[in-house]
């Protein structure tokens, strides 16, 4: 591929992920941020969780987007009885012509998006499923392992408030998801609007824009996006600042836990699809700073005493981001 | 390929032009700041000290130009270009098809902006600096006395007064002051010369004071011609052996420097010490006060000769 096609390339993808903002913002009224966090994580080949209260349309962002991606969606309701083998598939035995044979049987893991609606309903040996699904894009049953996609993406919901019955992300599978977008409350402007909209009609007007071959290629694009040094440089001081002994001083004794190695990925791989989707041919550090909260928040985990004070991980972030 | 050689070479050029215009402002800078200390260098008669200052700071302003990166920042910054030639610049020795575009996009994006102005000239508060740089130079000449007669006639009379004359050793101290004594100045200076250095006044004095004759008029000169030298030591900072090598019309030159023409009329001692040819004072001004001030030989310890004249006790 020479550099006029890679002009190209950019182009288009920067006039596909108008049309995808476009259409899933005909569907879910306002969240401009959110609908712009869930392409980017698209982009950047990652997993996206929502987190909100109910009734703010995560599930339907999400059934919107399955619609707009010409993708095989499937979706898993995730209750407190939910099995492993209830996500990954089971081995049935069946009746053939020549004999009894043991064959499996794929469960809804086997997409290329999955929906995991109110993933903290299922217990964390259920979550755990997820694990080699989410890092390793494979489920292994027994002594097989069976490739998913590409493409393969997890879009989780989950609900901050009503924590009766539920089981909080482990911190292995949490640091999986590339970004945690928070669903706020829409704004009076916004709540006017959503009262005119039918969610079912407008789901139905979608028309695919992003197919998988082309999905796969804008995703090798943004890979491929050069990042000065001084964005690196940026992305690993924040990393690092997410630490208990570099965090920010004022915060500093609320840290149990900052981000990963993989975060530092992450953020990368998420400014890098944030600047494809301007059109961009290179991150800034604009990028950078802006994916930071989306990236961190879920990898930072805090103490008791900073629950106890009401202190959250998004404090962190923002002091980290303040400080750098 | 050679194509995006020539780009890569592009990119270097203007990175590199970037650089070596800020290293010339930042001589610039470090020059002033070198001749400023240059300057107090040679206000204490160190003019070699006050070159290497000078050239110390040319030197070192010259070599605080940028890095290649952050001059690639500082393109990014006149053009608003968000990081693109840093990137660029990062990648330059990456030849893959994403890296080509992008420094395309980045070359590009910089020639459309063709009024750029990537490195900003020093402020003019700079200029004070070098001001202060060029303030010794044009303040030593004008730095001596340029009070006019009256005042030096004044002075004599002041010396006159505090030594206790009368009023009429004091009239003769003036008339001393005005022409006699620098006649006698002139005379003791110059005794084959027709006329004092000072022009019209002086070429006139012999008569004026041979008309007067009686013995008041020569004790007047006598006390007006001391008092005169005095003026014109007191001024002049010397001793009372000090020979001004002056003649009527003719400037006195310092050793190694062309004559300077003289003005017009003016007193004895009007011209700076500095300019005064004087064998047994071959050292800079500052020397000599530094010495006179070591054994008193000060201002007053003349006027304590001007005690001594006909007017004094």
């Amino acid at each position: 591929m020479n550099a006029e096609r890679v002009e190209e390339r950019a182009e288009r993808i920067r006039e596909t992920v108008l049309t995808l903002r476009a259409a899933l913002g005909r569907v879910v009224v306002g969240q401009r941020d959110v609908v712009d966090g869930l392409v980017c994580g698209l982009l950047a080949d990652g997993h996206v969780l929502l987190e909100g209260v109910p009734g703010l349309g995560k599930t339907l962002l999400v059934r919107a987007l399955g619609r707009a991606l010409d993708l095989k969606v499937s979706r898993i309701q995730f209750t407190p009885d939910l099995m492993p083998a209830d996500i990954l598939g089971t081995e049935t035995l069946h009746e053939t012509p020549s004999g009894p044979e043991v064959t499996f049987k794929r469960g809804p893991v086997f997409a290329q998006l999955v929906l995991a609606d109110e993933i903290n309903r299922a217990n964390p040996r259920t979550q755990a499923a997820l694990l080699e699904a989410m890092a390793e894009r494979q489920v292994t049953h027994g002594n097989e392992t069976r490739p998913l996609g590409p493409p393969f993406f997890v879009m989780a919901t989950r609900n901050p408030v009503d924590m009766d019955g539920t089981y909080p992300l482990p911190e292995a599978q949490a640091d999986r998801f590339l970004l945690q977008l928070d669903v706020p409350l829409p704004p009076r402007e916004d709540l006017l609007d959503i009262l005119e909209v039918y969610p079912a009609d407008r789901l139905a007007e979608i028309t695919p824009c992003f197919d998988a071959p082309s999905l796969l290629g804008a995703q090798a694009h943004v890979r491929h996006l050069p990042a000065a040094d001084a964005v690196k440089r940026l992305v690993v001081e924040l990393v690092c600042r997410t630490r208990p002994d570099e965090a920010p001083e004022a915060l500093r004794g609320y840290v149990q836990l900052g981000a990963s190695p993989r975060g530092a990925q992450a953020l990368l791989a998420c400014a890098r699809a944030r600047a494809a989707m301007a059109g961009r041919l290179h991150a800034t550090i604009d990028d950078v700073r802006a994916m930071a909260p989306a990236v961190l928040r879920h990898r930072v985990l805090l103490n008791f005493a900073a629950r106890a004070e009401g202190v959250r991980a998004d404090d962190v972030v923002s002091a980290v981001l303040a400080a750098t | 390929m050679s194509e995006e050689s020539d780009r890569a070479a592009e990119l270097q050029a203007r990175v590199d032009g970037v650089r070596r215009h800020v290293g010339g402002w930042n001589a610039v800078r470090g020059g002033a700041v070198g001749g400023a200390v240059a300057a107090v260098a040679a206000a204490y008669g160190e003019p070699v000290g006050a070159a290497v200052m000078t050239l110390l700071g040319i030197a070192l302003g010259a070599s605080l130009r940028p890095g290649p990166r952050d001059a690639a920042r500082r393109l990014d910054e006149a053009a608003e270009l968000d990081g693109q030639v840093e990137c660029a610049w990062d990648h330059l020795g990456r030849d893959t098809p994403m890296v080509l575009a992008q420094r395309r996009r980045a070359l590009k994006a910089l020639a459309d902006r063709a009024d750029l102005r990537v490195v900003r000239p020093p402020s003019p508060a700079w200029s004070l600096l070098l001001l202060s740089w060029a303030w010794p130079l044009l303040s030593t000449p004008g730095e001596v006395s340029d009070r006019s007669e009256p005042d030096h006639s004044i002075e004599a009379l002041a010396a006159a007064r505090g030594a206790g004359g009368t009023d009429r050793a004091d009239a003769h101290a003036l008339r001393g002051a005005a022409d006699a004594g620098t006649r006698a100045v002139a005379h003791r200076m110059a005794p084959d010369a027709g006329a004092t250095g000072d022009g019209g006044r002086g070429s006139g004095a012999p008569t004026t004071a041979g008309r007067r004759g009686g013995v008041g008029a020569r004790a007047g000169e006598r006390a007006g011609g001391a008092a005169g030298r005095a003026a014109t030591d007191v001024r002049a900072g010397a001793g009372p052996e000090l020979v001004v090598p002056r003649a009527a019309g003719v400037g006195v030159a310092s050793p190694g420097t062309a004559p300077r023409p003289q003005a017009g009329p003016g007193p004895i001692g009007r011209a700076p010490l500095d300019d005064v040819a004087d064998p047994a004072r071959p050292y800079p001004r500052r020397y000599h006060e530094v010495v006179s001030a070591w054994f008193g030989r000060d201002a007053r310890g003349r006027l304590d000769r001007v005690e001594r004249g006909p007017g004094g006790k």
